[in-house]
């Protein structure tokens, strides 16, 4: 059932999103835009994981990815550290940090005391790579990051930077979808529903957490290197609240909660933004106004909104095939959506 | 040696003594009731003995070894289980996942099984969901098992709750006020659930105001009034028990 309805929607969608590049994104700028849509996508299935799985929300979420793009970009600038170490330094670090701002804002409370713990960490960390010249390069920060390569060949173009960051989204996906009927994935969401129940049949909460936490902020890391290493610059700008902002954006529209939901988000926020780019910063004024609609309307998201809606439509219809017999799955995710 | 000894415990809210030098002991094999009025304390000694809330003083000690303020979760992992006097459950999963989730001291497989769907992790898997059916068939909720768990009935949600508690395999449950709620009939079957559990060598602290469950089952019963024990003894003893029935007429204490 679920595999096969899986397999239906994601085939499709697969080579679509393989011949995108070929067909409608075929000059460099657009193919970039490519390659933001799966960083992005990486991002808000992240965030996602803190929103959705934790029922919790983090103001650093954009910290934590600046600050994996700064680790690799700096391991590989200084170091000479291939970027592939990068790849992996960049989410060992953010989750080590995450472990400890996860320890100190998940010990006792949840909720508010995480949000402001992060809050805190952001506007901490964005100083940071702002004053710290000999570091983090101060306002410029690092240039001429250098790009992954394979067998000796660079991955540098978009269109194969596009494709190499696919395989990873598709692998992140793949992930977060088994890690959600594991053993660890229960603990996690059973907290989320009940945490007394969840204690009184053993799960340690606080420990789970904790754990979860530092996992959303090591994949998080993990987009920002991917970020670093195909824009070849970082700056102080990616730790701030305008990326915070967009990933929000990405979680909010695509709607949380679902695997699908935050990559069709990143795909919907790169293209409308890219649309109003003649608005400059005023893109924002209307994104901050689309958010508190979405917000207001449709606070499960605008993809869970919409399927609903459409399939609300077909039941009408079909009402005397098998409207009245929705399966399991199905209704699990609409009860935990309301 | 008792299974489970509590020794002075006491709790204080502000100036209120919600339990007041409690020494409760629990046999293994039994099942202990524990009644009283409104507001005696009941709750709060089950939240004092299984780590939910911290004795203001005195002990609780468990298989022989002391485990005041322990995390409820460790508790747990030693077989001390208990449910809620408010139906607790996971209100928006199916009823599989609510014991799938309950099963988490139950549940072999690892991270990597589960991410590579291994042999080994399938068989596990197919074990835990077998084990899971079980404890439902147990409860008689195996037809419920793919309804959305705030989809059942009042007396299903307490079915549902046990089930869970079960999946942690309890050495000692306790359960608050498990037949609230429950038809006659409904109570009748959670009495011979509650049964069955005591020959499969689950010990039971029974906290419950209804009396013709507590006369039927319970081989003792402690009685709290204003956080204190007042009495003690077999069912039988207790319904003749003068300060007992004084405090279910509710006169006040120096009335
Ligand atoms: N968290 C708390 N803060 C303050 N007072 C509390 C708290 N929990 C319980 N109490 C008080 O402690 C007393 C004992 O409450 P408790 O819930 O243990 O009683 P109970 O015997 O379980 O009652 P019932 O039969 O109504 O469930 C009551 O007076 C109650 O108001
Ligand atoms: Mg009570």
């Amino acid at each position: 059932m679920r595999l096969s309805s899986g397999i239906w929607v994601g085939a499709p969608t697969l080579v679509v999103a393989l011949l995108l590049p070929l067909v409608l994104f075929t000059n460099p700028y657009n193919r970039g835009l490519l390659v933001l849509i799966v960083i992005y996508a990486v991002a808000g299935l992240s965030l996602d994981y803190i929103m959705g799985e934790m029922g919790q929300f983090s103001f650093g979420h954009a910290a934590f990815w600046g600050f994996g793009a700064y680790v690799s970009a700096k391991l590989a600038l200084d170091l000479g550290v291939s970027p592939w170490i990068g790849f992996v330094a960049a989410p060992v670090a953010a989750g080590l940090v995450g472990l400890l701002i996860g320890y100190i804002a998940l010990r006792r409370t949840r909720g508010l005391e995480l949000a402001i713990v992060t809050l805190g960490f952001g506007v901490l960390a964005w100083t940071v790579a702002l004053r710290w010249r000999p570091v983090t390069g101060g306002p410029s920060g690092l240039r001429q990051v250098p790009p992954p390569s394979i067998f000796g060949w660079e991955i540098r173009s978009e269109l194969a930077y596009y494709y190499f960051a696919l395989v990873l989204l598709l692998v992140v996906v793949f992930v977060l979808s088994r890690l959600r009927r594991s053993r660890f994935g229960r603990a996690v969401r059973s907290i989320h529903e009940n945490e007394d129940l969840a204690r009184s049949v053993g799960v340690s909460a606080t420990k789970y957490y904790v754990i979860a936490f530092a996992f959303a902020c090591s994949l998080v890391g993990f987009s920002g290197a991917l970020y670093a290493h195909h824009f070849r610059f970082v700056n102080p700008n990616l730790l701030g609240l305008q990326y915070m902002f967009i990933f929000l954006i990405v979680v909010l529209v695509g709607g949380t909660g679902s695997l699908w939901g935050p990559v069709l988000g990143a795909l919907i926020f790169v293209l409308v933004s890219e649309w109003l780019r003649v608005l400059q910063e005023y893109r924002f004024l209307i994104f901050g106004v689309v958010l508190l609609l979405v917000v207001l309307f449709m606070p499960t998201g605008v993809f869970p909104t919409m399927r609903r809606v459409i399939r609300r439509l077909v039941e009408r219809r079909g009402s005397d095939r098998d409207a009245n017999a929705p399966d399991a799955d199905d209704r699990a995710d609409r009860t935990r959506a309301g | 040696m008792a299974l489970l000894e509590t020794t002075g415990l006491t709790r204080l809210f502000g100036g209120l003594r919600a339990v007041d030098r409690l020494d409760l002991r629990v046999e293994e094999g039994e099942i202990m009731g524990l009644i009283g009025p409104n507001g005696s304390g009941k709750t709060t000694a089950l939240n004092l003995i299984t780590g939910f809330i911290k004795p203001t003083e005195g002990a609780v000690t468990y298989e022989g070894e002391d485990v005041t303020g322990s995390p409820p979760h460790d508790l747990a992992g030693r077989g001390l289980v208990r449910t809620f006097q408010i139906t607790t459950l996971f209100e928006n999963l199916t009823v599989r996942d609510n014991v799938l989730h309950g099963s988490h001291l139950d549940n072999p497989t690892s991270l990597i099984g589960a991410l590579t769907r291994s042999r080994r992790h399938r068989e596990q898997h197919a074990a835990l969901d077998a084990r899971v059916r079980e404890t439902l068939a147990f409860v008689g909720l195996e037809r419920r098992i793919d309804a959305v768990a705030r989809d059942l009935s009042a007396g299903e949600h307490r079915y549902l709750e046990i089930a869970i508690a079960l999946a942690a395999k309890p050495r000692m449950l306790l359960l608050d006020e498990p037949a609230t709620g429950l038809n006659p009939e409904e109570a009748v079957y959670l009495m011979n659930l509650i049964r069955t559990l005591r020959r499969r060598g689950v010990t039971v602290l029974l906290i419950e105001h209804n009396m013709r469950l507590i006369t039927n089952i319970c081989t003792r019963v402690t009685v709290l009034n204003f956080g204190a024990k007042i009495a003690e003894g077999t069912p039988e003893e207790i319904v003749e028990n003068e300060a007992v029935v004084t405090a279910y007429l509710g006169k006040r204490r120096g009335a």
